[in-house]
């Protein structure tokens, strides 16, 4: 089944017949973990880097921030069974505006944390398809592990 | 006749679906206008009606669940906010269809609209400043020369595809170039036909280009930075993708830092999420 993981939300599976994916992420950033023993997978989508400029926000929507989201994300999936050292991690998004005065960096940020937050973890990222400017749909296959980027009406494997 | 001739002749043929909404958009900007009348006018649609107070009773704008008539709603809401209501609900039935040239599917371009809308107010709070009333009819209406321009940038799509990667414009540089008008200019000669005031249509004009001395510089500036900040997060991006130049001018002029884009792209995405939910009850409720 297609499950669609809006802005600031997560789906874990271990449904083999499930196919998560997530549209238009620009400078919004977007990750999925894959353990290929167990066949748990999962795709968060989050919006901004940092939850401490909204904390109570936060408690109640943990994946619209990279440094609550991520945490959430891969505890969820060790409750499922995934090992820590099988995870397949891929990054997708962080997508800027022409914007000469780099004000608008917020696609930055997002995978700056998201790469010190991982490091913390001892997660590696395994693929990545990043930054440019353009907007991107995000898909994981649940029975494969299959991850891909759709952009422009191109689709390819990550 | 030339592309852009072509173009003007397309705008003079495209008729605002419900002409009594862009008129209710005018009276209620009008301060001396009768309320008795526009009460009236709007309890005549009944769907309208019915979304007003779909509305007034809502979360989104701290209704109680007990307002039961136009008129009550008018009192709890005050008139600047029925405009708010009633823009929504117009663009609802004006950007609602996919937009080809752009690539955007159903839905994709109001969401837009009502996204750069609750951002424009959420920027202006995070600033600690008075964002004017116009702004938000102005960020409903903004990208609202797309719904004309698409199917000429259709068939330019992939020369003005070409040019993006050779020459790296911006994609309104590239509409220009293609066809020797923007989608913004298109949207401003709409909202000039359908008489709507002079701020708002040089801020439609002006949403990609704010520069110097336009007829209302901060709802400009205002619409130009929320406008910037939704794209720039992936909403109502299609072919163009993020290909769009934040204005150095309009970024100084409002002191923008990125604490206060992310404070605002934060507020305004819950608020967005529960506009949605709105439109999309009122549609399971038929």
């Amino acid at each position: 089944m297609k499950r669609i993981v809006g802005i600031s939300e997560m789906i874990v599976s271990r449904d083999p017949k499930d196919i998560l994916i997530t549209y238009s992420l620009g400078s919004c950033i977007g990750v999925t973990v894959y353990d290929p023993e167990s066949m748990v997978g999962g795709l968060i989508h989050c919006m901004l880097p940092l939850s401490k400029i909204d904390p109570e926000k936060a408690r109640r929507i943990p994946c619209m921030f990279v440094d609550t989201g991520i945490p959430a994300l891969l505890d969820r999936m060790f409750k499922e069974g995934a090992e820590r050292s099988r995870l397949i991690t891929k990054v997708a998004g962080s997508s800027e505006l022409m914007d000469e005065k780099k004000i608008f960096k917020i696609g930055e940020r997002n995978y700056a944390v998201l790469r010190k937050l991982l490091w913390k973890n001892s997660v590696l990222i395994d693929a990545e398809h990043v930054g440019g400017q353009i907007s991107r749909t995000l898909s994981l296959e649940l029975a494969t592990g299959r991850t891909t980027i759709k952009s422009k009406g191109k689709e390819w494997e990550l | 006749m030339t592309r852009r001739e072509e173009i003007l002749k397309a705008i003079d043929d495209f008729r605002a679906p419900s002409t009594s909404a862009v008129q209710l958009m005018s009276i209620l900007r009008d301060p001396d206008a009768d309320t008795d009348k526009t009460i009236q006018q709007i309890q005549y649609q009944a769907d309208l009606s019915a979304q007003l107070l779909r509305f007034a009773n809502s979360a989104a704008y701290g209704g109680a669940g007990t307002i039961r008539s136009v008129r009550e709603a008018f009192v709890c809401l005050g008139t600047a906010k029925i405009l708010e209501i009633v823009t929504m609900a117009f663009a609802h039935g004006t950007m609602q269809a996919p937009v080809e040239g752009y690539g955007l599917g159903r839905g994709d371009l109001w969401e837009h609209s009502i996204a750069v809308a609750i951002t424009a107010e959420e920027i202006a709070r995070a600033l600690k400043i008075r964002a004017p009333d116009v702004t938000f009819t102005a960020a409903i209406l903004h990208d609202i020369g797309k719904t004309v321009l698409g199917s000429f940038v259709a068939e330019k799509i992939a020369q003005i595809e070409e040019r993006l990667l050779e020459v790296g414009g911006a994609f309104d540089d590239e509409e220009r170039e293609a066809l020797g008008v923007d989608h913004a200019e298109v949207g401003a000669i709409i909202l000039k036909k359908w008489e709507l005031p002079a701020e708002l249509v040089d801020t439609v004009r002006r949403h990609h280009r704010p520069g110097h001395g336009t007829v209302d510089q901060l709802t400009t500036d205002i619409v130009h930075v929320a406008d910037a900040l939704c794209l720039s997060g992936g909403l109502g991006t299609g072919h163009d993708g993020l290909r769009y130049r934040p204005s150095k001018s309009a970024l100084s002029r409002l002191k923008i830092n990125i604490h206060v884009l992310e404070l605002a792209a934060c507020e305004a995405a819950t608020r967005i999420v529960e506009v949605k939910n709105l439109f999309a009850d009122n549609k399971k409720g038929r």
